[in-house]
């Protein structure tokens, strides 16, 4: 097992050295530079800004260098750690990003948790109570989730939680706690806002969960492993969730590596619209201003992420079914 | 596999075949599906709309009544009026164009090179195979909309050969590039099933050359995948659209309903609810309309997988 995960950890890096091009590279097409963007926001602000001090600057950031240059002063400090300069928030990346993508994981963590938590006794329900009225009730209403678009859920839910709750819905912390360093206080308000953004973006994997365990589990209760287990008297409980689950949840982990990144998707938009201290944001706003830095390290750590979030349903999966497992 | 058998026997009771084709097959189980025949009809009046509205709507900016600002539905405005005067109802009806041009663009795309790189791939095998795969398992490194979002960036005004990529064709390669990976993958394992199987080895020892036989033999037997990928593949691009446009990346100066809805964004607190409901309602009816005639007509061209 433990030579499984590091050969997989291996067969990582080259996929991430070329991600890393990529990334760099889609992140460099569009036109212009940091300070161009720069130079037309002065402009906008009806402030001049000297041809020389743009020159300096340029030098200053080095992107007065070839591409490829740049890159491998880049991707160099990357791998030692130092994820490059912010030129517009004039601080490190690493210090703008370690805290976003936390929230972020959490976030998309806890929209797994709670598309799991109701989709799968769900899935049982309906696969138990096949074609009863309550399986119609929950598969059309899954399908209903499936068909409003993400965001469009996140504005809806800001307008009833301000609106109608009276709660607060922008952002992820109370106004006391903004600024504050981490606390047990700080984190238990974190929690209260972010069951907005967990429901809205496990809203729309909900639907294809519940029908996924529902499926899994009809197919698993035809089996004749089954139909044994009840021929010798073992409880119905004892059969459905210690026989069949067991079998039947094993889609649930193989499709833990597809669920993630839509799940991360879904984060990002539903932040954006919510204004929330994670990636989206501050990644939207790093690529219309050029901060090619934090935009590239953004990027790398969701692919990172999203990589880790495999190799971790891939273990999962060995673990639950002995069949699985890996030479 | 018991369950397999008995569906088998059973529409053998009800019908025997005799020399019915797949796709005849196909088109009589969707034709009785009625919940599939209520979808498709959607679908076409969507389809309708969206054809129609360029021609019938052409010059709709001329419309701005600075009077009619936030006029609330009535018989004048059907569907209201937005912060200048605009008919919500028009903006509607353009969004559609907006959007299933560029679904269909889009799947166009990339359904057809999914097609062919997955079949490429499952039946010649080696390193071509390791080629594909691990072209498209780099891709998917990065989470969906956000790599549409790079790409977006990318794009910003560049032209290549005469293609302006900032406007709706940006969108449909945009999409399209993006869109083709589950095709692949799936074409690809049926292809490395149906390259076994013994017409296809029969054909070899006869003397076909390989691409040849993947054209004739390969192709159509993994057609019903591609169109299953195609109405399923909609839903995906009509969302990311929604998605793009709302984040002010899609097409400039033309309504749709990603914009609609960031237009909205603050009118709801207000009070002004119908431009919101217009734009999530369009969305909503085609999403669905597409959702479910996917699955039904998945259902009908593999019958095998109804269960599965």
């Amino acid at each position: 097992m433990l030579n499984y995960i590091l050969r997989r950890l291996l067969h990582m890096i080259p996929t991430l050295i070329v991600i890393s091009v990529l990334v760099f590279v889609i992140i460099q097409l569009p036109p212009g530079d940091f300070v161009d963007s720069l130079e037309a926001e002065l402009q906008e602000s009806d402030s001049v800004a000297s041809k020389e001090a743009m020159e300096q600057l340029r030098e200053q950031y080095g992107l007065d260098k070839p591409m490829w240059e740049q890159y491998f002063k880049w991707i160099s400090g990357f791998v030692v750690g130092d994820f490059g300069y912010s030129f517009e928030w004039r601080r490190p990346v690493v210090e703008l990003i370690g805290e976003r993508l936390a929230l972020t994981f959490a976030l998309s963590f806890g929209s797994l948790v709670f598309i799991y938590l109701i989709a799968i006794p769900i899935g049982i329900y309906s696969a138990r109570h096949q074609n009863s009225m309550g399986d119609y009730a929950f598969s059309s209403f899954a399908v209903l989730g499936l068909c409003i678009p993400n965001f469009v859920l996140a504005l809806v839910a800001m307008f009833v939680v301000v609106f109608l709750l009276g709660g607060s819905a922008g952002g992820l912390f109370s106004p006391e706690y903004r600024f504050e360093p981490w606390s047990f206080g700080k984190f238990l308000n974190m929690l209260s806002h972010l069951w907005v953004p967990i429901i809205v973006v496990g809203a729309a994997g909900m639907a294809g969960s519940m029908r996924v365990m529902r499926n899994s589990m009809l197919n698993v209760l035809r089996e004749q492993y089954i139909t044994t287990a009840r021929a010798k008297g073992v409880s119905e409980f004892k059969v459905v969730y210690k026989y069949a689950l067991r079998v039947a949840a094993n889609p649930f982990i193989t499709g833990l590596g597809m669920q993630l990144p839509r799940l991360i998707s879904g984060s990002v938009i539903v932040a954006i619209v919510l204004g929330l201290p994670t990636t989206g944001p501050m990644f939207l706003k790093s690529l219309q201003g050029q901060d090619m830095y934090l935009a590239g390290s953004f990027l790398m750590f969701l692919a990172i992420l999203l990589l880790l979030g495999n190799l971790l349903s891939d273990i999962l999966l060995a673990i639950s079914d002995p069949r699985i497992r890996l030479e | 596999m018991s369950q397999i058998n008995t569906t088998i026997s059973d529409s053998a009771v009800v019908e025997p075949r005799v020399g019915r084709s797949l796709w005849g097959d196909a088109f009589r189980r969707l034709r009785r599906d009625r919940a599939a025949v209520v979808c498709f009809g959607i679908i076409v009046i969507y389809a309708l709309v969206a054809i129609i509205t360029p021609f019938a709507l052409a010059d709709w900016k001329d419309d701005v009544s600075y009077a009619d600002k936030y006029a609330a539905p009535s018989s004048k405005y059907w569907l209201g009026a937005d912060v200048f005067g605009r008919s919500v109802l028009q903006k509607t009806l353009i969004g559609a164009h907006v959007s299933m041009s560029v679904a269909f663009m889009a799947n166009i795309i990339a359904i057809p090179l999914g097609m062919l790189l997955g079949a490429i791939a499952g039946y010649y095998g080696g390193w071509i195979d390791d080629l594909i795969v691990w072209m498209y398992t780099t891709l998917t490194c990065i989470p969906g909309i956000i790599r549409l979002i790079a790409i977006k960036f990318a794009f910003q005004d560049k032209v290549v050969f005469g293609v302006d990529l900032d406007g709706m064709a940006g969108l449909y390669i945009a999409l399209g590039i993006m869109g083709w990976i589950g095709t692949c993958r799936l074409v690809r394992a049926e292809t490395m099933r149906l390259r076994e199987l013994d017409y296809v080895q029969a054909s070899r020892a006869c003397g076909r050359g390989r691409f040849s036989i993947l054209l004739k033999h390969i192709m159509p037997n993994v057609m019903h995948i591609g169109i299953i990928n195609f109405s399923l593949g909609f839903v995906g691009a009509i969302s990311a659209e929604v998605i793009l446009s709302y984040l002010n990346l899609g097409v400039a100066n033309v309504p749709s309903w990603g914009k609609m809805i960031a237009d909205a964004n603050m009118d709801l607190i207000s009070g002004r609810w119908w431009q919101l409901a217009a734009a999530t309602g369009a969305i909503f009816f085609i999403v669905l309309a597409w959702n479910i005639f996917g699955d039904r007509l998945r259902d009908a061209l593999d019958p095998k997988l109804k269960n599965a």
